[in-house]
């Protein structure tokens, strides 16, 4: 499974600046709408590079363990390259709209994207199949369903929607890949492992259901005017044909794979625990409406 | 020794765009001539009966010796790549990084699947043979050396690191891990394929060489090219940091045998025996009257090269190959 999946990612080359023709997207839209689309794009490309140190993370630490399949250690090198691909074809669609956006306003976010991933990873104490279980799991799991979603409602325009769909067909290797991972590995571990494992996941929960790509949970954490804007946009570059998600369909579609997680895991003998709850979250309404 | 990991992540901003035009230009390569080890290389050319069973054997071992070699880039480049982002070195590194370390992947991969069809891939090295009593020999006995200081120092005072450990070592600066990994081991290697693929006759050992060169060429240019533009900024503490760097890499790792037995100071005569018969095959392999004059001009290469960096690389003494 693992080996196909690997198979599959090398055959799978491409380059964002020749295989995608963005000539005319966005052309109808206004200036705001752009300007949202472009902080659209730009959160996402913080997420994809964020997605480079992830897989050099983890497999760092596949190396220093003992025998570790090396058909894991191809998955995750080629996970790294569409990792990068996949942020500078972000950045690239937040160029085209305007301007790619190269810091969060909100510090918030900025820790969301910056939590020690490779001291997480690396640490010996750190279970490497907690770390691996909650990043290639639950997180890419996410990550898939929430670009799925955009890639249900594409827009009209050609090149865009060859991006999302070939990013969804990377993401939907990086997720299954995940679940390879956990069927050959969380059936055989110890008590102590599965204690981690599921803290782990629940730390990882935490960070996603804190906003860190469905951004309406940032609000939850406080409110700030790039907070606010960030989410707005979401759903003024969703109505604007520009490859987002609207609000709503992003809380759904991360519940689902939340669920789908949830479910799987169980079969599996892993419980996956919502964290605790964390001040309850204003309304998207109620973030439009603010001054 | 303190670690890079002790360190907070990357701080914003994130520059995507590209800020390092010559490492930029290398991604773009990167990406443009990637390559499938299962679809570019023609295997099916591969014809096993043109080689008796030790040349086969022989092969096999090569092979998989190449194969745990690159296995081992598997692991050190992403460990490279953690390390720029904990530097806040320009994220053009890190993209660039990215793909470097898949073409390791694929160059193992290549290599396993080689020696499969020479017999099958070997996961360790067989074990070695009981040590010979001690023969007496005409070869002046070298002088063990440090990974540090000049060509002839003395012995080391403390374990030379790996690269997956110096790129996370915090006291060792980036530049260095980048002096001896990239612009010594990888241009060797470099230059060492380079003169290799034209002694190879077998149509898909060639081919493996010839699309691993051309990964390789790109992953020696990022290093000079990215000590060239860091080079006005470094003070000399850390053009010392490279040189001794250099200077280890080639002392302690090349002519110290590590990737060609022949060199090491008491070699594996089998070793080097089988790697003979897999270059005369025209598989691969070495021979040291072969090596030897493409490893000399080589290090005077990168000599020359680091000049230019206002790098002083001294001139090495070899017990076989005489000043190098």
């Amino acid at each position: 499974m693992v080996r196909q999946l690997y198979l599959d990612a090398t055959a799978d080359r491409w380059d964002p600046e020749t295989d995608i023709d963005l000539t005319g997207f966005g052309d109808g839209a206004t200036e705001a709408q752009r300007r949202s689309g472009a902080l659209v794009w730009s959160h996402r490309a913080w997420l994809e590079y964020r997605g480079i140190g992830e897989s050099e993370t983890a497999l760092v630490r596949m190396c220093l363990e003992r025998d570790r399949e090396v058909d894991v250690k191809y998955l995750l090198s080629a996970r790294g390259t569409a990792k990068a691909l996949a942020a500078e074809a972000c950045w690239m669609v937040a160029e085209h709209l305007g301007g790619y956006l190269d810091t969060p306003g909100s510090p918030v976010l900025a820790g969301l994207l910056r939590d020690r991933l490779a001291r997480r990873g690396l640490h010996a104490e750190v279970d490497p199949d907690a770390f691996v279980v909650a990043h290639f799991v639950l997180g890419d799991t996410i990550d898939l369903a929430l670009w799925q979603a955009a890639a249900d409602e594409p827009g009209d325009h050609e090149g865009l929607r060859a991006l999302i769909a070939r990013l969804v067909a990377a993401k939907a290797r990086h997720a299954a890949f995940g679940w390879a991972y956990a069927e050959a590995r969380l059936l055989q571990i110890t008590d102590g492992q599965r204690a981690a494992v599921e803290a782990n996941l629940t730390a990882v929960l935490e960070r996603e259901r804190g906003g860190l790509r469905a951004v309406a949970g940032l609000a939850d954490r406080g409110r700030d005017p790039f907070t606010d804007e960030l989410v707005v946009a979401h759903d003024t570059a969703a109505g604007a044909d520009l490859g987002a998600t609207s609000n709503e369909r992003t809380a759904r579609a991360l519940n689902a794979a939340v669920y789908e997680v949830r479910s799987g895991l169980a079969r599996l003998g892993i419980s996956l625990t919502e964290p605790s709850p964390l001040s309850p979250a204003p309304t998207i309404a109620a973030i439009q409406e603010a001054p | 020794m303190s670690s890079i990991l002790d360190r907070d992540d990357r701080a914003f901003p994130l520059l995507l765009g590209p800020t390092l035009p010559a490492i930029r230009t290398l991604y773009r390569r990167a990406k443009r001539l990637a390559w499938d080890p299962m679809l570019s290389i023609p295997w099916d050319q591969f014809d096993p009966t043109r080689y008796s069973t030790e040349v086969r054997e022989a092969g096999r071992l090569y092979y998989s010796g190449r194969a745990w070699g690159e296995y081992g880039a598997i692991s050190e480049s992403p460990a490279m790549q953690l390390r720029y982002d904990l530097d806040d070195l320009e994220p053009d590194l890190s993209l660039f990084w990215a793909l470097r370390t898949q073409e390791e992947a694929r160059h193992a991969e290549v290599s396993a699947h080689m020696a499969d069809l020479l017999g099958g891939y070997l996961p360790e090295p067989p074990a070695p043979p009981a040590p010979a009593p001690p023969a007496p020999t005409a070869l002046p006995t070298p002088v063990p050396t440090p990974p540090g200081g000049d060509g002839d120092g003395p012995p080391p005072s403390g374990p030379y690191l790996g690269t997956r450990a110096r790129a996370l070592a915090a006291d060792i600066p980036v530049e260095a891990t980048i002096a001896g990994l990239v612009c010594v081991a990888e241009t060797v290697v470099y230059d060492v394929f380079v003169a290799l693929i034209r002694e190879l006759r077998d149509p898909v050992a060639k081919e493996i060489f010839r699309f691993i060169l051309r990964d390789e060429i790109r992953h020696c240019e990022f290093g000079w090219e990215y000590l060239a533009h860091r080079q006005s900024q470094l003070g000399p503490e850390v053009i010392d940091a490279c040189r001794t760097a250099m200077i280890s890499m080639i002392r302690d790792v090349e002519l110290g045998g590590y990737r060609s037995p022949w060199l090491r100071v008491d070699p594996d005569q089998e070793a080097v025996r089988l790697e003979r018969i897999v270059f005369e095959a025209g598989l691969g392999g070495v021979t040291p009257e072969w090596e030897g004059p493409v490893l000399t001009a080589s290090i005077a290469g990168v000599r020359e090269r680091a000049a230019t960096l206002g790098i002083d690389i001294p001139i090495f003494h070899h017990h076989l190959l005489g000043n190098v």
